[in-house]
């Protein structure tokens, strides 16, 4: 159990990084392109942050936050496994039921 | 400032919060997002998407150390954590309609709290009564390593907890932080647990928590790619650093003096939110 318990710290870390990565890559990108334009973030404009263009800067930067938010998804499955292999039903659901509040919550 | 300009500054900015964060223990977003809002004028609601996604890539990058510590208890934190994710979605939900100078008053006053818990904490307490019936019938009770090999622990309050973290998860929704405070709080005071099994336990649920509040967020715009990338970077590297020389700073003056500072951010914060000055 202990050796699931050290995998899932080190997925974790390795999406933390890859989501890190791909995100300064796209960073770099959007600073190319757009570091020399004035900043507006003091007004809020949703119509802003939607992002229609995954190759771009700020696409690329997306894909990088994405990637950070669904390994949560890995975080709770793998967890959820740990029970399953204690046979423990009760914390398996438990686990389940975060896992479908989770699910539900980023594409509902 | 040009997007360039303003992006070096919000690295700087968000280094030195995830660094702070880490070493008091009480979470970046914490100073982060009143320092976005106050020093950047940046809209509160971006503050927020871009402190919730920087809380997930705290949780995340630390996860590996925490957990080789050997002191989390995955069995109290996926029972509370049922609390936390039902808390999450209400509080994002509830972000979107609050107006921003009561999310600003909230924020202060949640801030204040925090700094206050954190001057008084108390270490260790050691009970003689039995663990609460729930943490015995759900077998919360644990182990945690010390320098006279495993000890073990009681579990009480259990309900208390769950409520708490329920609040807390609901507080990092409507705020975008992580409210490690509160999460701590939780599992400290009311199931009084060792306090590295709280915070060992408390990061491992944050990024579960802040990622429930991050479909609500991405859908009302409020998560700016544009923005949020500097943060990310800066915190993310921040905390990382902090955790790094936790171990040599003595850090009970640092957290008074941080808990000052703030006392002195959540008192403008409130400031603001009375005034509508944001």
């Amino acid at each position: 159990m202990k050796e699931l318990e050290l995998m899932i710290g080190k997925l974790m870390l390795t999406g933390a990084v890859i989501a890190a990565t791909v995100t300064l890559i796209g960073a770099i990108l959007f600073l190319i392109h757009h570091g020399g334009e004035p900043s507006l973030y003091h007004i809020f404009n949703p119509a802003r942050s939607h992002v229609d263009n995954y190759f771009s800067g700020r696409g690329i930067i997306a894909i990088g936050l994405y990637i950070l938010v669904f390994t949560q998804l890995l975080r709770v499955a793998l967890t959820g496994w740990l029970f399953v292999k204690q046979r423990d039903k009760l914390f398996t659901l438990f686990t389940l039921f975060i896992l479908i509040v989770l699910t539900f919550s980023l594409f509902a | 400032m040009t997007i360039l300009e303003f992006s070096i500054a919000l690295l700087f900015i968000s280094y030195t919060a995830g660094l702070l964060g880490a070493l008091t223990g009480l979470g970046g977003g914490m100073v982060l997002i009143p320092a976005l809002v106050l020093l950047f004028h940046i809209n509160i609601h971006y503050a927020m998407g871009a402190s919730l996604i920087s809380v997930i890539a705290t949780s995340s990058g630390s996860a590996a150390a925490f957990l080789r510590g050997g002191y989390t208890n995955l069995r109290i934190g996926i029972f509370l954590e049922t609390g936390a994710v039902i808390g999450a979605i209400c509080g994002a939900f509830l972000t979107a309609i609050v107006p921003i100078s009561a999310l600003a008053l909230i924020f202060g006053i949640v801030m204040l709290f925090s700094a206050f818990l954190t001057i008084r904490r108390q270490e260790e307490q050691e009970t003689d009564r039995p663990s609460h019936p729930w943490a015995v019938a759900l077998r919360m009770e644990g182990t945690h390593p010390t320098k006279n090999g495993p000890q073990p622990y009681r579990v009480h309050h259990a309900p208390l907890a769950l409520g708490l973290m329920t609040t807390a998860g609901a507080l990092s929704g409507l705020l975008g932080i992580g409210s490690g405070t509160v999460k701590v709080l939780a599992m400290d005071q009311a199931m009084r647990l060792p306090y590295k099994v709280s915070t060992s336990t408390s990061n491992f649920l944050i990024g579960i928590t802040a990622a429930t509040s991050t479909g609500i967020y991405f859908k009302h715009g409020y998560i700016e790619p544009g923005l949020t990338f500097p943060v990310l970077l800066g915190v993310l590297a921040g905390s990382l650093t902090g955790a790094r020389i936790l171990a040599i700073i003595k850090n009970r003056t640092l957290r008074i003096i941080f808990s000052v500072v703030i006392a002195g951010l959540a008192a403008q914060m409130i400031y603001k939110g009375l005034t509508g000055g944001l």
